[in-house]
């Protein structure tokens, strides 16, 4: 096996992975965590119940997870287009941070969540937050090489510091308005970049 | 002050005044109005208010009552966990009766735990400003202020406890909505120690600063970096925090 879509039937296999979290996003949307079945995952895809659990042998546990997981995907795949051709790593986390509290904003399924579940779903973003903020830190490495750090600092430390006082800023921004430029810019400037920017 | 009870169950105090008449020292014998006989034909409750009513005279203060209460239940959570935690086990573990706790905690379970969180915050910030008070400097008390913190939080076995088993219980007060107001206490009550080197903004920012860089390393742990090692501690500060700081100070 070379790669991932050398044979037609894993390619039908990631078609129908993809079916059951769309379906299971959108029972989500509709109806919640707690109220979402199997069954209603399976009537939305078309899908039998019994395939659904071949696809996900954890059952209802492991779909709502993955459909965090899967969404968190798309989300760092559109935040990479937004970060390419930025000029320095002031920008760089300037757009990262615009990007991702618009799109927090827009998401109207996860203000839903949060006033509705909070117990079910923080816990689960939770963990999925702690594993995009080692991706997030992970993607920020090459960009603090190319612009250049503080000497002293290490580079991974320094990462793994922004990607996190990222999320906590942007998942909880108190009264900083995360949509205001100027207000940005200084958060940036100061709390983020001021230890690591050479 | 401990005592037997008609179960053999130790009790730590006794009960209030009010649901019966009251006991004389040295009568308690025939202080209850009711016979004795009635409580063993009736519920359970009504006995224990008796029994608590025998020990009137040897009791503590209501609020260290409330204390002990509090004490029993975090021993009950460190053991069993929140969802454990049921008025019954904390009434157990203190060697009290359900009504005892009622009548200190009138909603009962939640007000118990609502106590617990308070207690506990203020138990954790009373280390944080001992600690920052000897300070000379602000990138000592910042560093002073998170170590404490640190060990404060790792140390605590009730909240390590439901981290680890029952995160669902926790979390919702450490992220989001939950953490913003946790956030707003903090600066209320930490600004102040900061505002002895530099003005208000920088010290509201800067408190803001440190707990979230706290809660994220406490709840998300990062190789290499412990803040319950004071030298981590002060290189975070100086390296991340410090330079911050100086263009604040310089820019107000």
């Amino acid at each position: 096996m070379t790669n991932n879509y050398s044979t037609s039937s894993t390619h039908r296999t990631d078609q129908i992975t993809q079916r059951i979290l769309e379906a299971a996003f959108n029972c989500v949307v509709r109806w919640g965590v707690a109220k979402t079945t199997m069954e209603d995952v399976a009537r939305e895809c078309n899908i039998s119940r019994a395939t659904i659990y071949r696809y996900f042998p954890g059952g209802r546990e492991e779909l709502v997870q993955s459909v965090i997981a899967w969404q968190a995907g798309q989300f760092l795949a559109d935040l990479y287009e937004v970060l390419h051709g930025a000029q320095s790593l002031q920008e760089i986390l300037e757009r990262l941070i615009f990007f991702s509290s618009d799109y927090l904003r827009n998401l109207e399924v996860l203000d839903r969540l949060l006033a509705t579940e909070p117990d079910a779903v923080i816990p689960k973003l939770t963990t999925e937050i702690n594993l995009m903020a080692s991706t997030v830190s992970g993607f920020l490495v090459p960009y603090l090489r190319e612009f250049g750090i503080n000497t002293q600092v290490n580079i991974h430390e320094a990462a793994d510091y922004l990607a996190r006082m990222l999320f906590s800023f942007i998942s909880s921004p108190g009264d900083l308005d995360l949509q205001d430029r100027a207000k940005v810019s200084d958060l940036v400037r100061v709390e983020l970049l001021s230890g690591i920017a050479h | 002050m401990k005592s037997e009870d008609a179960r053999g169950t130790t009790r730590i105090f006794a009960g209030s005044r009010g649901e019966v008449p009251k006991a004389v020292p040295g009568e308690q014998e025939s202080a209850c109005v009711v016979p004795i006989q009635f409580y063993d034909r009736h519920a359970n409750r009504l006995r224990d208010v008796a029994l608590q009513e025998e020990q009137e005279s040897s009791v503590l203060s209501s609020q260290d009552k409330r204390l002990a209460v509090i004490e029993a239940a975090l021993t009950v959570i460190e053991d069993r966990g929140l969802r454990g935690s049921t008025l019954d086990s904390i009434a157990n573990e203190c060697g009290c009766s359900r009504a005892t706790l009622y009548r200190l905690f009138p909603g009962g379970r939640d007000t118990i735990l609502n106590a617990i969180v308070s207690t506990e915050t203020a138990k954790l910030f009373s280390a944080i400003a001992s600690s920052m008070l000897p300070a000379t400097s602000v990138s000592e008390a910042i560093s002073a202020s998170i170590y404490e913190a640190a060990r404060f939080l790792e140390g605590h076995r009730a909240l390590q406890k439901l981290l680890a088993d029952e995160p669902d219980t926790i979390l919702p007060f450490l992220a989001f909505d939950g953490f913003e107001s946790m956030l707003d206490q903090v600066v209320a009550f930490a600004r102040p120690f900061l505002e002895r080197w530099i003005d208000k903004d920088t010290a509201k920012r800067v408190v803001l600063w440190s707990a979230r860089l706290t809660v994220s390393y406490l709840l998300c742990p990062a190789e290499g970096i412990d803040l319950t090692d004071r030298d981590t501690v002060t290189r975070l500060v100086d390296t991340y925090i410090m330079p911050g700081v100086d263009i604040l100070v310089g820019s107000y």
